[in-house]
């Protein structure tokens, strides 16, 4: 009885043992961790003091070249936490561009993906970007629709624009005008200049949400007044026609001139039209009498054109 | 006025009560110092419960998946010397688990109130063993110390209670048998209450240099900032069980082939 008593004690005590080296190895292994995030975050930071400090406007070869000890010290961080997102994404994106390193696709999809798969938004919506366009993973347009929609969930103005464009031209994912549009508004309420400019397009034409012409024109100055050539163009438009907002000869002489300030062909057209002061009733009448010319035309009665 | 108040105390009864009085003050913060190391105990035996409890146990995975490679490749490669790595991620394993499962991460939080602590701080000074006046009292003492520790971890504050009503009526408490021989025990006493503290500041630094201590620590300055160390803890040491799992599919595949 007391053998098996003494037996049962020194089981016991020999599990208690195991168990007390256990905790002792564990608690250990969890400080070294710790201490090792510590410096890695350390070096992490270090580099990104470095690449801040390389003047943006060097020759691009010139400001990869100066980023050597940037990209060993974003190394020495990545060795000693390989887990951390922050690290990973910077690391691939290092390798993506050449940043002090010879560029390398693979290497670049490998660390932005496991940035991606610790929902580090960022490194989503460009893990999208690479599988879209098939950058050193095969191409694969659906798993980048999931992923633009992961970060765009999470607000990443960008992602939502793609998504918005993703589902506005079938791509990777069944066409949904009701979808894009309503990506579209996200971004474009979040001061996304051709998420608004594209919001604006659905609302005039109708395309996945009621036609509103005011509303289409509200979008429209958002962007058009923050330089967005189309945008300015098709307020012009609006303004020359009445549509959505009262007719306005000058306003939309305004706005085709700053579209036509940045070269953009039609609204150059318009312009000369505003400056000449033929506003739409005047032009809807030369259309009219032009048809009208040109029916007698076909007809065999006098045109505009002299008849050989 | 009685004559009592009037009457000259000899220089020894002036040193008796001198010292008496030292004594109730460094009795006092010895009974601080001791709630300290209580409290410094509890507070890490719940640490380390919590911590066993959520990344013990996945470090346990990691080495039982450890050991299943180890012990592909020994098979594979079938030399002495991946035999006997094997064998040594078997046991890591072993232990890991047994910590990552055993007693020890059952613990729960410790939360004392202050009424506890103040019966804590209450009981200790009455009980304290080196305030002993022989063996068999000193004893009885480090009995009760032990019963009083044990409620304090456990918050049980009607034990503390029971305690101290018993202590009031233990006829060893009273005191009185000649001036001399009361100032020769209150000497001892003061010796072995110093002696006590400067045993707890010891034991509170061994205490505080353990890696458990230190991990408390860590984690505790990172709440304070409002980060939580050991949800990042959990997900470092998952995406090492995931790299492992897949190298001992990887392992198991070239085995088979």
């Amino acid at each position: 009885m007391s053998e098996i008593n003494t037996q049962i004690a020194r089981v016991s005590s020999n599990r208690t043992a195991l168990a007390r080296r256990g905790t002792a190895v564990i608690a250990k292994r969890g400080l070294d961790d710790l201490v090792s995030q510590e410096n890695a975050e350390v070096w992490f930071q270090k580099a990104k003091k470095l690449y801040d400090a390389v003047p943006k406007n060097l020759p691009i070869t010139e400001f990869r070249a100066s980023l050597g000890e940037f990209f060993r010290c974003l190394q020495r961080a990545a060795d000693l936490d390989p887990q951390h997102p922050g690290i990973q994404f910077w690391l691939g994106t290092a390798y993506r561009d050449g940043l002090g390193t010879e560029r390398d696709i693979e290497a670049a999809a490998t660390w932005i993906r496991r940035a991606s798969e610790k929902d580090l938004v960022e490194a989503q919506f460009q893990f999208a970007g690479m599988l879209k366009y098939g950058e050193g993973v095969p191409e694969d347009g659906s798993a980048a629709v999931g992923l633009f929609r992961k970060a765009a969930e999470q607000n990443h103005v960008d992602a939502q624009v793609a998504l918005g464009v993703a589902y506005g031209d079938g791509s990777g994912v069944g066409k949904d005008l009701v979808e894009s549009t309503h990506w579209f508004r996200q971004a474009a309420e979040q001061n996304s200049i051709i998420a608004q400019s594209f919001l604006a397009e659905a609302l005039a034409e109708g395309k996945g949400v009621q036609k509103n012409l005011g509303e289409a024109a509200e979008w429209y100055y958002k962007a058009a007044s923050q330089g967005m050539a189309t945008a300015q163009f098709m307020l012009g438009k609006l303004y020359y026609n009445g549509l959505g907002i009262p007719e306005d000869l000058k306003e939309a002489e305004y706005w085709f001139g700053e579209a036509a300030e940045q070269g953009h062909k039609e609204a150059k057209i318009m312009l000369e039209v505003c400056l000449a002061g033929i506003d739409r009733k005047t032009m809807q009448e030369v259309a009219r009498k032009r048809g009208v010319i040109a029916q007698n035309e076909r007809a065999g009665g006098p045109g505009l054109t002299t008849k050989k | 006025m009685s004559l009592e108040i009037v009457r000259k105390l000899t220089p020894e009864e002036e040193e008796l009560a001198a010292k008496r009085e030292e004594l109730m003050r460094l009795e006092a913060e010895l009974a601080d110092r001791e709630l300290a190391l209580a409290s410094l105990k509890a507070e890490l035996a719940s640490f380390e419960g919590l911590y066993l409890r959520r990344v013990g146990v996945l470090y346990a995975e990691l080495d039982e998946w450890n050991a299943q490679l180890a012990e592909l490749r020994a098979e594979q490669a079938g030399t002495r010397e991946a035999k006997s790595e094997a064998a040594e991620a078997r046991t890591q394993a072993e232990e890991a688990y047994s910590a990552a499962h055993g007693e020890a991460a059952d613990v729960q939080p410790f939360t004392p109130s202050p009424e506890l602590k103040k019966l804590y701080r209450e009981a200790a000074k009455r009980v304290h063993p080196d305030t002993a006046t022989d063996e068999a009292d000193r004893a009885r003492r480090e009995r009760l110390m032990k019963e009083v520790n044990a409620a304090y971890v456990a918050g049980n504050e009607d034990a503390l209670r029971r305690i101290l009503a018993d202590l009031e009526n233990s006829p060893d408490m009273i005191q009185g048998s000649g001036v001399g021989v009361d100032l020769v025990r209150i000497l001892r006493q003061l010796r072995q209450v110093r002696d006590r503290t400067a045993a707890i500041e010891l034991e509170i630094a061994k205490i505080s240099e353990t890696d458990m201590a230190k991990l408390k620590v860590k984690v505790d300055q990172a709440e304070k900032e409002g980060r939580d160390l050991i949800a990042d803890m959990v997900t470092t040491v998952n995406g090492r069980i995931d790299v492992a799992r897949q190298q001992v599919k990887n392992a198991e595949g070239k085995n088979r082939g």
